[in-house]
């Protein structure tokens, strides 16, 4: 293949342990990201995704803990490295830009001090020169009065602009890897294009593979080449970006699809999909999606569909699709069981 | 024409509102700029300035030696020689007065020092590791926190039959840090939550890189409040434990063994020259201190910012 994969994750399962028991939170997740590429990672809140980018840095939280699974990156499995040779990782091949802009930089320091803390620690730069790369940085991201901005504190900042410091941070140290936690979500919605164009631009400029997590389907049609959506800690339908877009395939894609406001059609309520999402410490049988489902049949609640294939690496958690090509929602789908 | 909003800030020369006139204010400089503002923290600093000056230049200022006895002259009343009189030894009571407070200042300081460091070391480690760190660290401070500090204090020097300042220092800082370590450890506690120390992490920093850089800065704040209201309250265990006869030996003056004097009643109701003063210096010292520390608090506190 020509499209190397830089991240390939492999039955990934990432399970919480609390009072009352284990809790998996992400269940047999494979999934990769190509060389260059945005790799979108879609589901709504609580469906594992940032848990799953939480397990590639290994930075779960103290009751979090990798039960199975591996992540290659760069040829070397991240799950079996030390936490030694782990934070050689983070912040050096892989960086991370995080959802809030106003808590994810420290108020009592300088954005030159944080912007250069990369550079300081993982490349041997003397100050001098991490501070101007910061400065070269700042610029880069839009920022005109780079040299006073590295004075200054967080506070003195607006939303926007925190979250051009937080990606200047991430891109200081040039990463293969950029991982970005819904990183427009807390800012206004002009804000957020041009924060999506600043790292549609950078990704070009610095060839970084971008996995961008997030739950508004606005943001994966304007940055995704690949998209993985999630359910419940599963992943239930992959696709390129087109395809799944064209051809929505499950019936909880569609029915997100379904659930974005949209200007054409003469709408008197925005559809939203009944029901709830199971708690990660339900016990489900059959297809966590079935309690959902409109499409769903008694198969659903008994057994588990698997990730079946459709064309050019689509694929489909729904037993709708077990036939292979072709096939598509149908009411004898019934008759199979 | 990709940031439309960051070049209209060039082009029309107006940054984000006020933004000129609080360039590159750090929230220390921020909060200082409110604690001068609070008119009874800074007359505390002032006059707590000056004792401290005073004292330190005691043996500038006075030219008598505060422990030299003098049998032909003893419990003399104040007169333009001797100021404030002598005591039941002849010694000068006014050198006693100024002198005493180096000694008082100094174990409030040094003790408010040694816990800090104690006190914060501890409470850093506890909040930021958790699990078993933070429960072994925990139980120390409850035991220690159920033991009066003045007892403590007296059990040690009662243990080692003999005190002096460093002594007495030593076996203050060792049993006051458990209400600092406290502190620190709610604080880091919440921090440890904050998602710049993810951030920090995701850069690759280690813990002692992140509790070093990027937690303690943050605690500063609550920490500088703690300290300066331990200053004052190590005075007054000192002042205790001296008026008790198990702090400094008497040979050194301090604020505490001047008043150990006023246990006799007959210099109580007869000699006020001999332990008011000493009484007013510690009553005015830690005033002062705690003057300073409330306004430090109200100037930390950003909810005060809105005043």
């Amino acid at each position: 293949m020509i499209d190397e994969k830089l991240l390939i994750i492999n039955d990934l399962k990432t399970a919480f342990s609390t009072s009352m028991g284990s809790v998996t939170v992400v269940d047999d997740v494979s999934l990769y990201i190509k060389k260059k590429e945005t790799l979108a990672l879609v589901g709504e809140s609580g469906c594992g995704k940032s848990m799953t980018s939480l397990s590639i840095m290994q930075l779960l939280p103290v009751n979090g803990k990798i039960m199975n699974g591996e992540i290659i990156f760069n040829n070397h499995n991240l799950v079996e490295l030390s936490d030694k040779e782990m934070s050689k990782v983070r912040g050096n091949d892989i960086a991370m830009i995080f959802q809030e802009p106003m808590t994810s930089l420290n108020p009592v320091l300088t954005i030159g001090d944080q912007i250069t803390e990369g550079l300081l620690l993982h490349r041997k730069l003397s100050k001098k020169e991490a501070k101007d790369r910061a400065v070269a940085l700042l610029k880069l991201v839009g920022f005109s009065r780079a040299v006073e901005v590295m004075k200054e504190y967080p506070h003195q900042l607006s939303g926007g602009m925190r979250q051009r410091v937080m990606i200047a941070m991430a891109m200081s140290v040039d990463p293969s890897l950029l991982i970005a936690d819904e990183p427009t979500t807390a800012l206004d919605v002009t804000i957020q294009a041009q924060i999506l164009e600043l790292m549609q631009e950078l990704k070009e400029k610095f060839d970084t593979s971008i996995l961008l997590i997030t739950h508004d389907l606005g943001v994966v049609a304007e940055m995704a080449d690949r998209v993985v959506v999630m359910y419940a800690g599963e992943v239930v339908e992959e696709a390129d970006a087109l395809s799944l877009f064209e051809d929505p395939s499950h019936p909880y894609t569609q029915g997100l699809i379904k659930s974005v406001p949209s200007l054409d059609v003469q709408q008197e309520r925005l559809y939203s999909i009944p029901g709830t999402v199971p708690a990660p410490n339900e016990v489900t049988v059959g297809c966590r999606f079935a309690p959902r489902c409109a499409q769903a049949w008694e198969r659903c609640s008994k057994e588990k569909p698997s990730l079946y294939q459709r064309k050019n690496g689509h694929q489909v958690r729904c037993f709708l699709y077990e036939l292979g090509e072709g096939t598509n929602y149908n009411e004898s789908g019934a008759t199979h069981s | 024409m990709s940031n439309p909003n960051i070049k209209i800030d060039e082009n029309t020369k107006t940054p984000i509102g006020s933004h000129k006139a609080i360039k590159g204010q750090s929230p220390f400089q921020l909060a200082f700029t409110r604690f001068r503002k609070n008119k009874g923290a800074l007359i505390g600093l002032i006059i707590l300035t000056l004792i401290t000056l005073i004292s330190i230049a005691a043996p500038i200022l006075i030219q008598v030696d505060p422990s030299a006895t003098d049998l032909y002259n003893t419990s003399a009343e104040p007169s333009s020689e001797k100021w404030l009189g002598t005591n039941d030894a002849g010694q000068d009571v006014f050198a006693r007065l100024i002198y005493g407070g180096r000694i008082s200042l100094l174990i409030g300081f040094a003790t408010m020092m040694l816990t800090v460091l104690i006190g914060g070391t501890l409470g850093a480690l506890a909040g930021y590791f958790g699990k078993w760190v933070d429960m072994v660290i925990m139980r120390l401070t409850d035991v220690l926190l159920t033991l009066p500090t003045l007892l403590m204090v007296l059990f040690l020097v009662a243990l080692l039959e003999r005190t002096n300042e460093w002594i007495l220092i030593i076996a203050l800082g060792c049993t006051a840090w458990a209400s600092t370590a406290r502190i620190i450890r709610s604080e880091f506690l919440s921090l440890r939550e904050r998602e710049f120390v993810l951030g920090a992490k995701a850069i690759g920093a280690n813990d002692f890189y992140i509790i070093a850089r990027h937690m303690i800065p943050n605690v500063l704040a609550p920490l500088i409040v703690a300290a300066t209201l331990l200053v004052a309250n190590m005075i007054l265990v000192e002042s205790a434990l001296s008026f008790l006869g198990m702090g400094v030996p008497p040979t050194t003056p301090t604020w505490g063994n001047m008043l150990n004097e006023a246990l006799n009643m007959r210099v109580i109701e007869e000699q006020p020259w001999l332990w008011v003063p000493p009484g007013i210096m510690v009553v005015l010292t830690v005033l002062c201190i705690n003057f300073i520390g409330d306004g430090l608090r109200d100037a930390f506190d950003t909810k005060s910012t809105r005043r």
